[in-house]
């Protein structure tokens, strides 16, 4: 793949960007294709962006203060036109953050997307930065998928990330994963979500450990909704699809 | 009214302000939750107390009082985003003072002026050079002249690269939206720089006021949790959340400060100091800085209060800091 993305659905400009979470590779968007089809289906081109790979070369190269407006200078031409702004975890904020610099977009749709970092969300994510920081690929992937399980639940294997052990590969997947966390710490949208004159819609996990009500970006109002997915932990797509769905395409109605 | 709202920062002053209930004395316990649950919140910058004391000597004065380098990483680490901010009077600190809180982490030092502006100034330039944003705050900016503070803010003008905000502070608690809007006025033509304004509530104005420094082009709004602070106390900080909420800007979570105030209320060292309200409207009505609230007491007590405002009509030209005594309880 020459860009990190991937464009699905006719048209040659995307109507909808999805961004995608922290992972230690492209799944090809298997971690939104409910998602996807639903808006292919509707007609819409829907690009599929490999955050962690525009994250870790732009933190590379410009650090992390510049990545969001780096991610917005890539996207500008390939995001020009669209009107859904999607993102799935770190995406989710990313998609929250990005309002600033593409106004025009009408609609932004943030699914288990942290606002900011709550002291509840940096003690989740503090053993899964230690493991990263040292090297330890499986341990990190282990606690990654018992964090985005639901509270109380062994996680499945919708909550485990598919990973080869290709040499050389599990240094490229570390240095994704800790360049997408490092930014999420970074990383608060509230002011952007006050800002945004679009409409907004969050999703969370009723039994998330990560995104929860209680970190989003903004407090439910007019033009921003926030819907609580019953029994779901971070994967609201995976953990309940039907239901995670029917509020997106109701909200799409609107 | 929302898009001036977009362009505000709201200064939590409740651990500072509101020491003045408690002598300073709030606990490491409370002051890390503070912190955590006040970023939650959204609010901008949380100031946690006077560096080496406020403008008296205050015997046995506690923790937000001093802002020692244990104090405050314990609440760096506890909120590592946050923007701390540290308030300090320049007669209290020294050039390592400023550098000490800059390695700590602290984002804004503000530094109190009054008469004293040249020093201030040169504290200001140790701050700058460390890193941090720097404010000056005007204390008790209602008993100063239209042309004192042209004089002030051309000097601060002048000096703008040392400097990111200028405060306006109704420590007295006497301004009024038409006296403030003229001092705006003021502050706006003579600098370029951001203001921000600190009320106090003595007379019930601490709301339209801020209201009235927002429209005039503030930019920083000081509250604090149930108005927690001298004498009558501050804006609310939950009001005021509520009115940016009321004007379509919902960048704060309302719902996260009243967890925050239902915190503080349970704390022992919250206090709810009402038995010197009379004092205290008296002091906002008549101009009068905390340092005359000892004569207001003694007065109150033996005579009428249309007595006492005759008594005290020489201390609306107060331009100074006066008599350090103070009874009944500490102030500022």
């Amino acid at each position: 793949m020459s860009e990190p993305w991937l464009l699905l659905g006719d048209g040659e400009a995307a109507r909808a960007v999805i961004l995608g979470p922290v992972s230690p590779s492209f799944d090809d968007g298997a971690f939104c294709s409910v998602l996807s089809d639903a808006l292919v289906g509707r007609g819409f081109g829907v690009l599929i962006v490999d955050t962690p790979a525009i994250v870790e070369s732009l933190a590379s190269a410009r650090g992390l203060a510049h990545v969001v407006e780096g991610l917005a200078e890539r996207l500008r031409g390939p995001a020009s036109g669209a009107s859904l702004l999607a993102g799935y975890a770190l995406g989710g904020t990313l998609a929250v953050k990005l309002a600033r610099y593409l106004p025009q977009v009408p609609r932004i749709l943030s699914i288990s997307g942290p606002g900011f970092v709550d002291a509840a969300l940096r003690r989740g994510l503090a053993p899964l930065m230690s493991a990263l920081e040292a090297g330890q690929l499986g341990h990190a992937l282990r606690l990654l998928a018992e964090s985005v399980a639901p509270l109380g639940q062994a996680p499945g294997a919708q909550h485990r990330d598919a990973f080869g052990s290709e040499s050389g590969l599990g240094e490229l997947a570390v240095r994704r994963m800790l360049a997408g966390f490092r930014l999420l710490f970074e990383l608060d949208a509230r002011a952007e979500a006050a800002s945004y004159e679009g409409e907004l819609l969050g999703l969370v996990g009723e039994l998330s450990q990560l995104a929860t009500a209680e970190n989003q970006a903004f407090t439910p109002g007019p033009h921003r909704r926030l819907v609580s997915v019953p029994g779901a932990g971070m994967r609201v797509l995976r953990d309940d699809p039907e239901f995670a769905m029917r509020a997106i395409e109701a909200w799409l109605e609107t | 009214m929302r898009q001036l709202l977009l362009k505000t920062q709201i200064v939590d002053v409740t651990l500072r302000d509101g020491g003045y209930r408690n002598n300073f004395a709030f606990s490491p316990e409370y002051a890390v939750e503070h912190v955590q649950r006040l970023y939650e919140a959204g609010v901008d910058y949380v100031e946690v107390g006077y560096r080496n004391g406020s403008v008296l000597p205050i015997e046995n004065i506690g923790m937000t009082g001093l802002c020692t380098a244990q104090y405050l990483a314990l609440l760096h680490e506890a909120a590592p985003h946050l923007k701390l901010v540290v308030i300090a009077h320049v007669k209290n600190i020294k050039a390592s003072d400023v550098r000490e809180l800059a390695d700590c982490g602290v984002n804004l030092l503000r530094l109190c002026v009054n008469s004293n502006l040249d020093e201030t100034l040169s504290m200001a330039e140790v701050a700058k050079s460390c890193g941090m944003n720097v404010s000056l705050n005007i204390v008790r900016v209602s008993s100063i002249g239209t042309e004192q503070l042209e004089q002030m803010v051309s000097k601060i003008e002048a000096h703008k690269k040392l400097l990111d905000v200028v405060y306006l502070a109704d420590s007295n608690g006497n301004l009024n939206p038409a006296h403030l809007a003229r001092l705006m006025a003021t502050v706006r033509n003579g600098t370029t720089l951001r203001i921000g304004y600190h009320a106090h509530d003595n007379i019930g104005l601490a709301m339209a006021n801020t209201i009235t420094a927002i429209r005039q082009g503030a930019t920083y709004v000081d509250a604090s949790l149930l108005g927690m602070g001298k004498g009558i106390g501050n804006l609310r900080l939950e009001q005021w959340i509520a009115y940016c909420r009321s004007e379509g800007f919902e960048k704060y979570s309302l719902e996260s400060v009243l967890r925050a105030i239902k915190r503080l209320r349970s704390d022992p060292m919250f206090v709810q100091e009402d038995h010197e309200y009379e004092v205290d409207m008296l002091c906002g009505s008549l101009n009068l800085p905390f340092t005359e609230r000892k004569g207001v007491v003694e007065r109150l007590s033996t005579q009428s209060a249309k007595h006492v405002e005759e008594a005290s009509a020489p201390a609306l030209s107060f331009s100074g800091y006066g008599a350090p005594s103070l009874v009944g309880r500490l102030g500022s």
